[in-house]
Parts: structure tokens; C-alpha cells; sequence
């Protein structure tokens, strides 16, 4: 029996600074998902299809009309990706409006149709997905194989783009972000069975925004001011169990500017966009992408010379966009490069 | 003084160079150095008022045809010290400009206004002739002759014609730090600029004339009454200026050499004072104003504004009514970004209430551009798609708006659509109301006293008797009941697809950026740098830019990036930008943003989010584009 151990996509290596750049040989504005070892992505054709490849075969999962527009999510369990669907993305800009959302096993040639809205994560295994409806102000959490649903109405009613950041800690514990009508920003729990929202951080600074996400009992939170008067950004580490009301908060991570953020997480590492100077008089940041590991608690700057300003992680790939390209900031070049057809040993 | 004349003498007689060299010299007021020239001035007054004595004067008759007439060197020596360098400039243009300053009294020598001119001509028998003019014969002989429409242009500021010329007229106030230097330069070429100055100077002279009458004893009444009559004439200049155009007079006369001081006059305050002196519509403050005090008079306008200034946090948090992208920039902000801004804003929108966030972006570029004067309408979302729907309606057809009320016309049997809007539009044909209002006249015999009106669910009751009768449509579900039946019979139809950039070569000629163009007779180009992008606000400070951008890219502390190529697209405008250390940001409101509070961007982000929706568009287009007049 032969197996093969193939990259589907030729990697080269551009150097800027010390990222390099992503070269694929589908184009790269097609790729929606990249496993670290190259053999499996996802991709979509200006005619309407999305597609997985793997092993030098591609099956088309969906089709749709010319110029959809196909995006997709994935969480660290690498088990399921959420995909979802704008038939109208070049002709009808609503930043609220909903999609259709499907889920897929990676590497699986099947979908499956969950709903619609705007997904926001996969949890708990991904046996579930986080689904948020800002028409009706609800996150809507949903199990894929059961569509079982838990909803969560939010209090939000100043901001009309906000983008809700989730998390399952049980199947009846959920956690969330939330912002009340005066524009106060916090992380709550929510438990299911006893209907009751618990704040697990509340803001003290005015006007500020946060994020989180959750890896291994420990709810991750950054918080940024949005004042650029007065500006700071804190990182807290939150035990989710056995920390009596969210009382003990770890701050582990302090800076004098509102850093852009966009924090992402993998189970050992917390990454995020670091501002390193700010030129008032333009509002104008420097920034590099910052990482934190969990376990130390140290901070390494990453360094490069293209003012990052969004993160991804995929798989074990840590991906930087910037100018419409990709930059590969952590993981191994070497692997994806790795263009060979191996045999398995008789 | 001494710098003066030294700028003035030697900028116009030894060349740059040389006056750097020595200007900078006296800045460092070595001691012999000031003095040399102390004492070369002092020479050359004395010099002055002798040739002056000592001159021939010249009578009318000697200037018939006469020939190459030119100022002595002692004369235009004193002109060039004792007049401000910055009426100079108004005469640099041609030899006019310069009889335009002489009719204007703004140039000086050194007994005052000029009264005499040393001249040396050619004269008809072709012999050389040195001497002095006196000024009525000069303007008669010499200016009549050269630039006869001097003379008659300099009638309109006599003060008889003075108050008839000033109503046709109307100070350019800059809309941002770009125009304003068009502006500026628009006023140096002027031939009204140097009359301006001198009332400018005239009303300067308000308070000194009549400090002195105070203390001028009345014997001395020939000297009283000379004071009175020119302080009678300041006065009545006066009062044919308001406040505000003495105070661009001012400064304008008092830094037309100095357009960074001009410009900074308009733009260096905070923006909301200047909407407190009424100098900017209160459009800007409305909506916040509303939010603070939970309703908005003009009379709380100026506690509103002393709140913006004083707690510039304020802002980060309000948004209620214009219902946008949260948070905003702080007040300050907000203020610095409109000192910038050139958008017409005098209408207020909320982005979310639009269905489609281009409709806001079109409407904005509508309202900027087109010569129509689309209607103010206090449903906020309204404001946006009126203008949207009714010029493209009027110019490209129903193909671009298909949101239509229908109903079944029985005796035709064919279905009966009418383009509409949900809302009560005053734009009668394209209004739910006035459309629903027809059907039911033809479908159900309502009167036509009947009107129909939108209310919210909460607010329609039919226990209530205003309810029992009549036409309301119900939001949000358009329910529409008549005399307190539901009506099935009218069916919506809706479609709000559109490009705003042709996503193919085949509909190219159809997208809404194309269309705009063509129909308001527009200039496009691609502003592919922030050299062109300055290059181009230079030259054309009224243009807006505008773009499609991908909102993680665009703005990253707002919108994070979930997976390879995540892209909200939002359209863009940009109509100003600020240089620090030669780095650029641009001012932006997104099709999310408020129409008040424009943002500060980095050109690096800007950059970012064009080029990131570049790339996963079908025809892979740049659309940062210029547009303008």
C-alpha cells in the first residue's frame, strides 16, 4: 500500500524581515484553509465553488453562484471548519447581514447546512458552533450533529457593528462579551441551567473595549482603552473554576498604548498585535505581533517590518495578512515546502 | 523695522542670496552691523525728502505722450521700506496690480499715504524729465492711460458705491487646510484685494482716531475736524461689515504674505467653537447635543458645545441617534479631523439604518457633487436613500432600484409595481406612503383626504379611536391596515443588489462609481500614493476620494481577521489628509461611520484595506479613485 505524503501547495520563501511569505500554487486570494503540513486546503473559484483538496485531489463541497464569496473558521480542536456563504458579496454590502453557514469534518467531502447569521466559533470539541444574530441581538450556540440550541440575548445596544467573542465551558456554561447602553464593556458567564449571568471581568476603564478567548480552564482577557487620550492596554489571566466569582484576576501583561489586539490563542501561546509607538498628531501606530506563553508568562516581540495588524492561527500556522498577502510568522516553512510523493515502507 | 526693510529692500533689490545672508546677519544684532544700516537709512531719508523738495513738478500738459515712464530709485526705495511686505505682494503680478495698490492707498512712503511720485519719463519731444507728480494728476494721466480698468474698477470701492459692491460680494471661507491655500492664492491675484486692505486699514483706524479726538483740545478745531471726518468715514465703513467679515478681513490683509497663518486662522480651533460662533453648521453637533441633553434646541447649543470641549471623551460613547460604528474618536478628535474635512455634512444619517451600507456612501457623494438640492428628512435613514433612490431613478433607471410595491390590477390583469422607499419620503412618487395611498384609492375607494401614516408596532393601538379608521403601515413588518383591516392585496419586492464597482468587464458601464461619474459630468483618477494623493488635494482641495476596503484591514482595532482572506467590504470616503514627519493619514468615514465624526487613518491602513479587497476582486481592481470637477 502507498500512501502519500504530499503538499498540495509549493511554498516559497520571501524574506521580510523575519516572516516569509506565503506562495501557494492555487492563488492565494482562492485559499481559505491551510493545514500546517500543506496536505489539506480549502479553496473557492470566481465561478462559485468551494472546494477541499487534499492527497492531489479537489472535491467540490459547494456550489453556488459566479462571485460568491466563501470564508471560513476552524478553533484548535482541527476537528471541524465552519464555512460560510455571501452570494452577493460584491453587489450588496451589509456589514449585519446573514450568511449561510455549513460545517464540514476537515478533510471530509461532505457539509452540512447549520443556518444563518454570522458564525463566530467552534467549541466544546467543535461539537458546537457559536452563531451571532445582531438582528435580534442573540448569540445562538448550537450543536452540529443535534441542532440543539442554547441563545443568549445581549445587552448591546450602542454598538451597532459589534462583533460578540465566545467560548463553551460545558455544554450548559457559556461565556461571552457583552457591552451595557453606557458603553461599559465585560466578559460574563451564562449557565443554562440556572438561567444567571455572572460577570466574570468588568472594565474599570472608561471607555474601553475587550476580547477573550479561553484555552485550558483559563479565560484570557484584553482589555484596551478606546480613548487615545488616555491610552493602556492589560492582559488578565482568569481561572474559570474554583476562583470563587471571578475574584482572582493574574495580570500578566501591562502597556502604556491601546494596542490593536486582535488576540488569538493556541493552547500554549496567546498572540496579539503590540503597539510600540504612536504618533498622536496622525494617530498613526507602529506595531508588531507580541506573544505571550501561557505557561511563563513571557512576552516576545516577534519582529518584522510590516506593521502587523491581524493575526491568524490555523492549525499550527500562525499567519500574518498584510497588503493582500500572507506572511508565515510561526510554523514550518520546511514542512510546507515539502513537495515530495513518499512511499511507505513494505 | 529695521528686518522689514531689510526683507523688503533686499528681497526686491539684492536677491535672495544676499538677503539671507545679511537678514541673518542682523538676527545675530551684531552691534556695528545694525548700526552701519541704521545710519544708510537715516541717509537715505534725508536724501528722500530732499529730492522730494528739490524735485521739478510736473504739470498735466508735460505728460501728454509721454513715453517710458518708470519710479525713481529714492522713491520706490522709501515704498519698498515703509510699506508692509505683504501688500508688496499684491503688486508683484504685472504693472496694473501695482496702480491697483497706488488706487487703493495701500502703498506707503515715508510721509504716509503717497501724495507726490518721483517719476523719470520720455516726454513727446523725446527729452528725459525727472520730477514729481502729484497724485490726482498721476491717476489722471498716467494709471487713466496704462490701466484704464483700474480706474473703473476702482470706483466700486468708493464710499458712495461701496455698500451696492460689497452685497454682490462674499468672503471665501476654506472648507479645509487644502482649499484654503487655493484660496489664499485666489486672493493674492485679486484685483479686490488691495481695496479690502485698505478699509481693513480704515477700520483699524476706528479706535486710534478716536483716542485722539479725546485728547485733542478743542481749540485746536481744525485738527478736530480733520480727525472727524476720517474717523466719520471709518465708521461708515464699519457698519457695512458684520463681525465675522471684519474678522476675515483682518486676517487676510494681516497675513497675505503668510498662508499658514491665513489657514490656520480657520483651522487651528477647536472645530466646535467655530460651530459656536456659527461659523459651521450645527449639523455637526446635533445629534450629539440631543444625546446629552435627551433633546436638541439651538438655545442649548452653546452648553452643548462648552461640554464637547471641556470632556472630549464625550464623544468616544454617543451614538443614539446616528447610529454607527462604536466607538467614535473622542471629540477632539472628531474636531482635528473636520478642520481637515471637505464633505458636505450638513444633514445628519445613521449607517445602520441603511439596508445597504454603499447607499450611504453614494448619498454622501450625491448630496457633495450633484447641484440638486435633495430634501432634509427627519427619519434619519431617509436622508441617505432619498437622494439614492431618486437619482437613480431620474438618471439611471428602475433597473438600479428594484425595491417595489406591488399589487394586481385586476381589469388589466397585470401586476402594478411602484418604485419605493420605505418610508414617508417627501419625494411623493417614490414615498410607501403616498404609493400605498394609491393603490388603495384604486383598489379599495379610499378618499383621497385619507393619508396613510407609518407608525411603529408599540405605538399603533387599535383600542385607541385614532386607529379605528384610516391607513397606517406598521414598522417593522409593513403591515399595512385600512380601516383596521389588514390589507393583502399589496406585496413588497425587494432587491438592494447593485455594484458599486463594476465587479465585471460586461457591467462595467453600469456600476454606481461609473454612473455617478458620467451623470454628474465628474473627473476620476486612481490615487495609487500618498505623493499623488498630495499632489492631487493640492491641486484639486475640493475632490473627495472614495473606495471599497476590506473593514479588518481598514480598521483592525475594530474588526479582527478569523481566517485566510476575511473580508467585510465597506465603502470609503476621503476627503482630507495631515502630514506628520512626512508621514501621511487620511480623513476617512467608512460607510459605517457617522457623517460627524470622521476618523484619523494612517495612509499605511488605508493602503492596507484597498489593497486587501483588491486582491480577492474579480477584476483585481485599485479603487482608490480621485473624483472632482
Amino acid at each position: 500500500m502507498q500512501y502519500i505524503i504530499s503538499a498540495l501547495i509549493l511554498f516559497s520563501v520571501l524574506a521580510q524581515a523575519n516572516f516569509v511569505e506565503l506562495q501557494t500554487k492555487q492563488a492565494i486570494d482562492n485559499l481559505r484553509y491551510i493545514s500546517s503540513d500543506g496536505k489539506t486546503t480549502y479553496y473557492q473559484t470566481r465561478s462559485g465553488d468551494f472546494s477541499l483538496s487534499t492527497n492531489y485531489k479537489s472535491y467540490v463541497l459547494l456550489k453556488n453562484k459566479p462571485l460568491t464569496h466563501y470564508q471560513t473558521k476552524s478553533s484548535l480542536a482541527k476537528k471541524k471548519i465552519i464555512i460560510s456563504m455571501d452570494s452577493d458579496f460584491f453587489s450588496y454590502n451589509n456589514f449585519n447581514e446573514y450568511h449561510d453557514i455549513y460545517v464540514s469534518d476537515i478533510g471530509s467531502k461532505s457539509v452540512k447546512k447549520i443556518g444563518k447569521g454570522i458564525p463566530l466559533g467552534l467549541h466544546l470539541d467543535d461539537d458546537y458552533i457559536s452563531i451571532y444574530k445582531p438582528k435580534s441581538n442573540q448569540i445562538v450556540f448550537q450543536e452540529v450533529k443535534s441542532k440543539r440550541q442554547l441563545k443568549v440575548k445581549l445587552f448591546n445596544k450602542i454598538s451597532p457593528y459589534f462583533r460578540p467573542d465566545t467560548a463553551m465551558i460545558s455544554e450548559q456554561d457559556l461565556i461571552y462579551n457583552d457591552i451595557n447602553e453606557k458603553g461599559e464593556a465585560a466578559v460574563l458567564s451564562y449557565s443554562n441551567i440556572d438561567k444567571k449571568r455572572t460577570a466574570i471581568f468588568k472594565s474599570d476603564i472608561a471607555n474601553s473595549s475587550l476580547s477573550f478567548c479561553y484555552v485550558d480552564s483559563k479565560v484570557i482577557i484584553l482589555e484596551k482603552s478606546n480613548n487615545s487620550s488616555s491610552q493602556v492596554t492589560n492582559i488578565y489571566f482568569i481561572d474559570a473554576f474554583n476562583n470563587k466569582n471571578y475574584k482572582t484576576k493574574d495580570l500578566i501583561y501591562s502597556s502604556t498604548y491601546n494596542d490593536i489586539g486582535n488576540l488569538v490563542c493556541t493552547s500554549k501561546n496567546i498572540y496579539f498585535i503590540k503597539t510600540i509607538s504612536y504618533n498622536s498628531k496622525i494617530n498613526s501606530k507602529k506595531t508588531q505581533l507580541a506573544k505571550i506563553n501561557i505557561k511563563s508568562k513571557n512576552l516576545k516581540i516577534i519582529k518584522s517590518d510590516i506593521n502587523p495588524t491581524q493575526v491568524i492561527v490555523m492549525d499550527d500556522l500562525v499567519l500574518v495578512p498584510k497588503n493582500g498577502k500572507i506572511y508565515l510568522a510561526e510554523g514550518s516553512a520546511n514542512k510546507l515546502t515539502n513537495d515530495k510523493i513518499e512511499k511507505t515502507k513494505p | 523695522m529695521l528686518h522689514r526693510y531689510l526683507k523688503n529692500l533686499l528681497k526686491c533689490k539684492l536677491g535672495a542670496t544676499v538677503y539671507v545672508a545679511l537678514y541673518s546677519l542682523t538676527l545675530f544684532a551684531q552691534t556695528g552691523v545694525v548700526e552701519t544700516y541704521q545710519s544708510y537709512l537715516k541717509k537715505q531719508d534725508s536724501s528722500f525728502d530732499s529730492i522730494l523738495l528739490n524735485a521739478k513738478e510736473i504739470s498735466k500738459d508735460e505728460l501728454v505722450n509721454y513715453t517710458n515712464l518708470s519710479f525713481q530709485k529714492d522713491f520706490l526705495n522709501s515704498i519698498l521700506f515703509y510699506t508692509p511686505k505683504r501688500f508688496l505682494k499684491l503688486g508683484t503680478k504685472d504693472k496694473c496690480s501695482f496702480y491697483d495698490l497706488i488706487l487703493a492707498n495701500s502703498l506707503q512712503d515715508k510721509n504716509g499715504d503717497i501724495e507726490q511720485f518721483l517719476v523719470s519719463f520720455t516726454d513727446q519731444s523725446n527729452k528725459l524729465i525727472q520730477g514729481k507728480i502729484d497724485r490726482t494728476i498721476f491717476i489722471q494721466s498716467v494709471v487713466t492711460r496704462e490701466c484704464p480698468k483700474s480706474i473703473k474698477f476702482s470706483r466700486y470701492f468708493t464710499l458712495t458705491n461701496l455698500a451696492k459692491t460689497l452685497k454682490k460680494f462674499s468672503f471665501k471661507t476654506p472648507k479645509n487646510i487644502n482649499e484654503c491655500s487655493e484660496v489664499h492664492q485666489s486672493y493674492l491675484k485679486d484685483h479686490k484685494t488691495p481695496y479690502f486692505c485698505y478699509l481693513n486699514q480704515e477700520l483699524k483706524k476706528i479706535n486710534p482716531l478716536s483716542n485722539e479726538i479725546a485728547l485733542t483740545p478743542s481749540s485746536d478745531y481744525k485738527k478736530l475736524e480733520v480727525l472727524k471726518r476720517k474717523l466719520a468715514k471709518a465708521k461708515k465703513i464699519d457698519s457695512m461689515f458684520n463681525d465675522s467679515a471684519k474678522d476675515y478681513l483682518s486676517n487676510l490683509c494681516l497675513n497675505l504674505d503668510k498662508e499658514k497663518k491665513f489657514c490656520n486662522h480657520f483651522f487651528d480651533s477647536n472645530f466646535y467653537r467655530q460651530v459656536k460662533d456659527k461659523k459651521e453648521s450645527d449639523f455637526y453637533v446635533q445629534n450629539f447635543c440631543r444625546e446629552i441633553f435627551n433633546r436638541y434646541t439651538p438655545g442649548i447649543l452653546d452648553s452643548c458645545i462648552d461640554r464637547l470641549i471641556s470632556e472630549p471623551t464625550l464623544c468616544i460613547g454617543l451614538n443614539k441617534y446616528d447610529k454607527s460604528l462604536y466607538p467614535k474618536p473622542n471629540c477632539d478628535e472628531i474636531s482635528e479631523a473636520l478642520n481637515y474635512s471637505g464633505l458636505f455634512a450638513k444633514y445628519n444619517d445613521c449607517p445602520a439604518e441603511v439596508e445597504n451600507d454603499t447607499i450611504i456612501n453614494i448619498s454622501r457623494l450625491l448630496r457633495h457633487f450633484s447641484k440638486e438640492n435633495y430634501p432634509l428628512n427627519s427619519d434619519c435613514a431617509l436622508n441617505s436613500v432619498t437622494p439614492y433612490v431618486s437619482y437613480n431613478l431620474e438618471s439611471n433607471g428602475e433597473e438600479y432600484w428594484k425595491n417595489k410595491v406591488c399589487f394586481d390590477d385586476r381589469i388589466n390583469k397585470v401586476e402594478v409595481c411602484y418604485p419605493t422607499i420605505y418610508g414617508d419620503s417627501k419625494n411623493k412618487d417614490i414615498s410607501l406612503t403616498a404609493n400605498v395611498k394609491k393603490i388603495l384609492e384604486r383598489t379599495r375607494g379610499m378618499s383621497k383626504n385619507t393619508e396613510c401614516k407609518i407608525v411603529t408596532e408599540q405605538e399603533y393601538n387599535p383600542v385607541f379611536l385614532k386607529f379605528q379608521s384610516g391607513c397606517y403601515i406598521i414598522r417593522p413588518s409593513f403591515k399595512i391596515v385600512f380601516d383596521q383591516e389588514e390589507v393583502k392585496h399589496i406585496r413588497f419586492k425587494n432587491e438592494f443588489n447593485y455594484d458599486y464597482f463594476a465587479s465585471s468587464y460586461l457591467n462595467e458601464g453600469k456600476s454606481q462609481d461609473k454612473l455617478l461619474i458620467k451623470n454628474l459630468n465628474l473627473k476620476t483618477r486612481p490615487i495609487l500614493n500618498t505623493t499623488l494623493l498630495k499632489d492631487h488635494f493640492k491641486n484639486k482641495p475640493k475632490s473627495i476620494l472614495h473606495a471599497m476596503a476590506c473593514a479588518q484591514a481598514l480598521y483592525p482595532s475594530f474588526f479582527n481577521t478569523q481566517s485566510l482572506n476575511t473580508c467585510s467590504p465597506i465603502a470609503v470616503i476621503i476627503d482630507g489628509y495631515i502630514e506628520s514627519n512626512s508621514e501621511v493619514s487620511l480623513i476617512v468615514r467608512s460607510s459605517l461611520d457617522s457623517i460627524h465624526a470622521p476618523r484619523i487613518i494612517s495612509w499605511r491602513d488605508v493602503f492596507n484595506g484597498v489593497k486587501s479587497y483588491q486582491r480577492i476582486h474579480p477584476l483585481n481592481k485599485w479603487s482608490l479613485n480621485a473624483i472632482y470637477n
